[in-house]
């Protein structure tokens, strides 16, 4: 029997179909470590999974790509489910991936870490970054499920700490295929309403990491991160981190404890509100106590006390000067009177009328010339003799010449 | 002299009577002296009461000076 030549083509093709048609490797789970892993322009990813004594190529089609939930890593251990098949261009098979999971830590837990990783790159986690939550809101939106426990708890905790609050409940999908973008739009919608939102709780209860998925999903934690309202993040319980928690700006570890940091006690705002009063007055009265004891002091000053006492100083001042100024005027007025008084007596001394009435006489010849000696008068001259009280018309009757001249030394 | 201040008007009464008191003058410099001395006086002593008179309306228009009220911001 002669055997057929068969082309490259045909045995490859034949090859295919062998492998195609095998019911083990048509549909196959295999596990091994991804090496070489690469993204190429058109979508498709390319890697080689190995163990240690062997390597198999694998090819990812774009569709599938899209549905992983981790992204593929060097030296990630992972269990992958496709067929294998023979790429006839160049005639090696390969294994057609539809599918991959974590073969160590669960997929979930993969793609958490790596969003996070990329987030956090991105600087979705920067402190900076965070708005601070309003000491009292006006009005506060509730983001989750209006059938929830969550919404139950936020409610009653925020009602009995702080009545009056106004708060927006916006529902929303907390679980399954469509909740993140539920979210997304509701975060969206907060920041437009119609009423100023001033602080969002984003949050639903405990549950498994399946569950909570959505607030790990890219979509929300971008919605959360544009948001310009601040968002408290409060998704299941204490021990359960997701993304929400670290892109938000506070993170509440249940959403019981969202209501106490949305609000304060109204009880303690009081108290801090009457303790800023009681400062305001105490600080206000001291600064007057003060202001009043400097017045007090300046008031108790010498001058303010006695105001007049500078005036009657100056006063006793220009009295004595007063009567420094008689008393010289009048000085000067004695002075000047007994100057005259001495004046008057020397005159007095000089008065021929004076003499007369001490008895003395003038004697005069009769042409009225003072006789002043016996040689002016001749015997039987005629002599004016005056008194005090008139005169004598006499005759010489004798001369007599005496060797003494009488008092002429004296005058 | 109207427009001299009260230091002034006294330091000249202070130099009149240093005149008056040590220089050899006549009598009508003297009592010209003594005018003046006395009209230096005369206008330092009204200063003086006007000084006082403003004192007391500024007493009068103050009053005591009035105890401050505290605020009461206490309940």
């Amino acid at each position: 029997m002669k055997i057929k030549t068969l082309t490259v083509s045909e045995v490859n093709d034949y090859i295919k179909r062998l492998l195609i048609s095998d019911p083990i490797l048509y549909n196959i789970y295999i596990e091994g470590e991804i090496s070489n892993y690469k993204m190429h322009s058109s979508g498709h990813a390319y890697f080689t999974l190995k163990d240690k004594d062997a390597k198999i190529s694998c090819i990812i089609f774009k569709s599938n790509v899209d549905m992983l939930k981790f992204i593929p890593e060097d030296g990630m251990q992972v269990i992958v489910r496709g067929y294998i098949s023979v790429y006839e261009k160049n005639g090696i098979y390969q294994l057609y991936v539809d599918d991959m999971s974590s073969a160590g830590m669960g997929d979930l837990y993969i793609a958490f870490q790596q969003l996070k990783t990329t987030l956090e790159k991105k600087g979705y986690f920067d402190p900076e970054m965070k708005k601070s939550i309003p000491f009292i809101p006006k009005r506060v939106g509730i983001i989750t499920s209006p059938t929830g426990a969550a919404v139950k708890d936020i409610i009653s905790v925020i009602n009995r700490r702080f009545p009056g609050i106004e708060l927006y409940v916006f529902p929303v999908l907390v679980q399954g295929e469509h909740a993140a973008q539920s979210i997304k739009n509701a975060i969206e919608l907060c920041n437009n309403y119609e009423k100023k939102i001033d602080v969002i709780i984003l949050g639903r209860g405990g549950g498994s990491i399946e569950e909570l998925w959505a607030f790990n999903e890219l979509i929300v934690a971008e919605a959360i991160f544009k948001s310009d309202i601040p968002i408290i993040s409060a998704v299941g319980h204490e021990t359960d981190y997701t993304i929400s928690d670290f892109v938000a700006d506070v993170r509440a570890h249940t959403p019981s404890s969202a209501g106490e940091l949305v609000v304060p006690k109204v009880e303690n705002v009081l108290e801090i509100l009457n303790n800023y009063k009681k400062r305001l007055a105490i600080s206000i009265n001291m600064k007057l106590s003060y202001k009043k004891e400097k017045l007090d002091s300046i008031k108790d000053n010498y001058y303010f006390k006695y105001p007049l006492n500078h005036i009657y100083d100056k006063r006793q001042y220009l009295d004595l000067t007063y009567d420094n100024l008689i008393k010289l005027i009048k000085q000067i007025l004695r002075e000047k009177n007994q100057e005259l008084t001495n004046r008057i007596s020397l005159l007095n001394n000089l008065n021929p009328l004076s003499i007369f009435s001490r008895g003395y006489s003038l004697v005069m010849d009769e042409r009225g010339s003072n006789v002043k000696s016996i040689n002016d008068v001749k015997e039987n001259d005629i002599l004016n003799i005056g008194l005090i009280d008139g005169s004598i018309v006499a005759r010489a009757i004798r001369i007599i010449k005496e060797e003494k001249s009488f008092g002429k030394d004296e005058l | 002299m109207e427009k001299m201040n009260y230091e002034e008007a006294l330091n000249k009464l202070e130099s009149v009577i240093e005149q008056l008191e040590s220089k050899e003058l006549s009598l009508d410099d003297s009592l010209k002296l003594f005018k003046e001395g006395i009209d230096l006086y005369r206008f330092c002593n009204k200063k003086l009461n006007e000084a006082e008179k403003k004192v007391m309306m500024i007493i009068e228009e103050d009053g005591i000076i009035k105890d401050i009220p505290f605020m009461d911001l206490e309940d």
